[in-house]
């Protein structure tokens, strides 16, 4: 009886410690990928500003002429989505985007990074990037539509 | 002591059970919903596209297709799932995207991956919610470099 209040006593406090640790990786993990996040925003900021106003064609550019170092793009298990061309002056765009690509992670799957032209960047859940995405392509869908 | 055991066999058989039929139940009553959003998912969007034919353009929003009496009102509503309607910005041109769902609750399992895209012209599809940012991402893409 006593063996038997031990070994569920272990498993318990096994579970509880897993679990326990499997967040605080995540939250190191999101706390790091957001901070890197920022760095690669800033990194166009500067070539934005440092070369006759406009945007490099991708992000390896930002390596190439050292403003960043290799390092920095490397965002583990997140895929990220840069979007080129915006003009700095015109609102709130979203300029980049990272979302967890194997989306069956269990803590993480459902978050995303989003980087705006203006220079913030913020965390949001998975569903609210969806919307933040759909909100964008109608917005440019109506400038579009001015425009022509 | 006999008694003790016997118990804890009895507890422990019983959660080993409900794991094991737990995964099966609710693979199988998530499959039923799957099915049933896509085939609201098929009906918006021949709605849409029916709409833009006889229109020449398109719907300001799904609701209008309700108050238009194209649809019903339930036909709009897709269990556990997010809508998201984008007019299209150019009527007339083909495999625009016009709508998508995802799921909303993080307790959906396997179907909590998916979405359903569906695109001007009347064609929709079933992707990995990777993919649909991959896809609006490029969507975002076209339009800024049009623009």
């Amino acid at each position: 009886m006593k063996q038997l209040k031990i070994i569920t006593a272990s498993l318990l406090i096994g579970v509880f410690a897993y679990f326990s640790s499997i967040k605080e990786l995540v939250s190191t993990d999101i706390t790091y990928n957001i901070s890197q996040v920022t760095t690669i925003n800033n990194g166009l900021l500067s070539y934005y500003a440092g070369y006759h106003h406009k945007y490099p064609d991708n992000l390896q550019q930002l390596v190439d002429v050292e403003i960043l170092e290799p390092d920095h793009l490397d965002l583990g298990r997140l895929s990220s989505y840069y979007i080129k061309d915006y003009d700095a002056g015109d609102g709130d765009h979203i300029i980049f985007f990272t979302s967890t690509y194997p989306p069956e992670e269990k803590y993480n799957g459902n978050r995303g990074i989003v980087a705006y032209i203006d220079g913030s960047v913020e965390r949001v859940e998975r569903h609210e990037l969806e919307t933040l995405l759909a909100k964008e392509i109608v917005k440019l869908r109506t400038k579009f539509q001015h425009i022509k | 002591m006999k008694k003790t055991i016997i118990i804890t066999i009895a507890i422990v058989s019983c959660v080993v059970l409900g794991f094991l039929l737990y995964g099966p139940i609710k693979s199988s009553l998530n499959q039923s919903i799957v099915n049933e959003n896509l085939d609201k998912v098929k009906i918006i969007t021949k709605a849409i596209s029916s709409y833009h034919t006889s229109n020449k353009k398109y719907p300001e929003s799904l609701q209008q297709l309700v108050d238009e009496k194209i649809l019903k009102q339930e036909d709009i509503k897709l269990e556990r799932l997010n809508i998201y309607y984008m007019k299209g910005c150019k009527p007339g041109v083909l495999n625009q995207l016009t709508f998508f769902t995802s799921a909303y609750e993080l307790d959906f399992g396997s179907s909590n991956n998916k979405a359903m895209v569906a695109y001007t012209g009347g064609r929709s599809e079933i992707i990995e919610k990777h993919d649909l940012e991959k896809l609006l991402a490029q969507e975002i893409q076209k339009l800024v470099s049009n623009l």
